[in-house]
């Protein structure tokens, strides 16, 4: 399943000297590089589980698409609140991050909101950084993950 | 039989000044990797030249976070806090259940105290402020006829290896505009052990026995370390921990 909301192509491009009213960060990385763009959009993965389960720990993996195509692994850590380390791949380079989200909802559908930070990447992405929205739901009967990252204008490359 | 009660250590971290906690765990299957039932027994001796504790208005049980307690396969469906109080436990889902237990509690009566055992049935509840709940539904017949839904919530500690079950205890009196009643031993199984899940299926309902706790498919050197803290009306707490480890 897909889920596509994009600005443009997903990829927006600024001419920071051109944009006054840009932040700082993002001036100061325009400046070293000419150009900087924020990857805006939704990217939706559907991640399935690697067993064996590590406690609380869950490792998952699977594709994904939308404002980024390719794969996701993810290391979920479950519990009062929901972190995770993530590692997206694709065509481009990597973009590595981690999120932390408070669980929402009862039952056997788990969902959970909060961030994802870049923490780093390759390729294209060697300068992400920023944060973006994260949103997500566990089935805790088969431990699928459905976890969508929304750009925000924050997350920066 | 797999119970094990592995104790290594059981220590009351309170004076005898103060009221006592002592806490035992134990894991059935206590293997790495398992799925598991975990067993709590906490027992509440009385400050030195007392009869009774204080009366009991806070459980804080601190757990290892690796230990998968959201993940669990438990309490895939909710119970509402009127639903118990209108029909009782027997009228929630299945799939609501995650647990039972028992209190021992003991009113106290002028000199003497009188004792009730009631018995506790752990439901998933609602979620409380973005916060994954369960109520604690104890009830007892004899000497006195009563109900007491307890709210509990996982809750994040500021050590991130470890997340805590809290539970409010509201206060009751034994008689009117007596004291309140106290409790003195809390048991309480959490996990699939006793449980009994139905799945929609093209057959129709299938039972099943629901995924328990989680365990790490390495269990510490030391064991897992377990922490009770309880809060009496009195102002005073007391506090106990304890190791399990893995076979």
């Amino acid at each position: 399943m897909l889920e596509l909301i994009r600005r443009g192509d997903g990829r927006r491009l600024v001419r920071a000297m051109a944009l006054p009213a840009m932040s700082a960060l993002l001036l100061s990385v325009a400046m070293g590089t000419t150009w900087a763009a924020t990857l805006s959009g939704t990217a939706t993965a559907h991640l399935h589980l690697v067993p064996p389960i590590e406690g609380s720990t869950l490792y998952e993996e699977g594709p994904v698409a939308g404002a980024l195509t390719g794969t996701v692994k993810a290391r979920l850590q479950t519990g009062a609140l929901f972190t995770g380390q993530f590692t997206i791949r694709t065509r481009s380079g990597n973009i590595l991050g981690r999120g932390s989200a408070d669980p929402h909802g009862s039952g056997r559908y788990q969902s959970f909101s909060g961030s994802f930070v870049a923490t780093g990447g390759t390729g294209r992405y060697a300068r992400i950084h920023g944060r973006a929205n994260l949103y997500g739901v566990i089935d805790r009967r088969t431990d699928a993950v459905t976890l969508q990252t929304v750009g925000n204008g924050k997350l920066i490359y | 039989m797999l119970v094990a009660w592995v104790c290594l250590s059981a220590l009351p971290a309170a004076a005898s000044a103060d009221p006592e906690a002592r806490l035992h765990v134990s894991l059935e299957p206590d293997r790495p990797g398992a799925e598991t039932t975990i067993g709590f027994a906490v027992q509440v001796l009385p400050s030195a030249g007392q009869q009774l504790p204080p009366a009991l208005t806070g459980v804080e049980l601190r757990y290892p976070s690796s230990i998968g307690v959201a993940v669990s396969g438990l309490g895939l469906l909710t119970c509402s806090e009127r639903t118990l109080e209108l029909r009782g436990p027997g009228g929630c889902p299945a799939e609501a259940w995650m647990g039972v237990g028992s209190v021992l509690t003991a009113i106290p009566l002028g000199a003497a105290s009188v004792y009730e055992q009631t018995t506790a049935s752990i439901v998933r509840a609602p979620e409380t402020g973005n916060r994954i709940a369960m109520y604690f539904d104890v009830e007892g017949d004899t000497p006195v006829l009563a109900q007491l839904v307890l709210p509990g919530v996982l809750t994040a500690t500021k050590a991130p290896a470890y997340e805590s079950l809290d539970i409010r205890v509201p206060l009751v009196e034994g008689i009117v505009g007596g004291s309140y009643v106290a409790v003195t031993d809390l048991h309480a199984t959490l996990g699939p052990k006793s449980l009994t899940y139905y799945e929609r299926t093209s057959h129709g309902f299938v039972p099943y026995r629901p995924r328990g706790i989680l365990l790490p498919s390495r269990c510490p050197a030391a064991g897992f370390r377990f922490t009770v803290r309880l809060s009496f009306v009195s102002g005073q707490s007391a506090s106990s921990h304890t190791r399990v480890g893995c076979r």
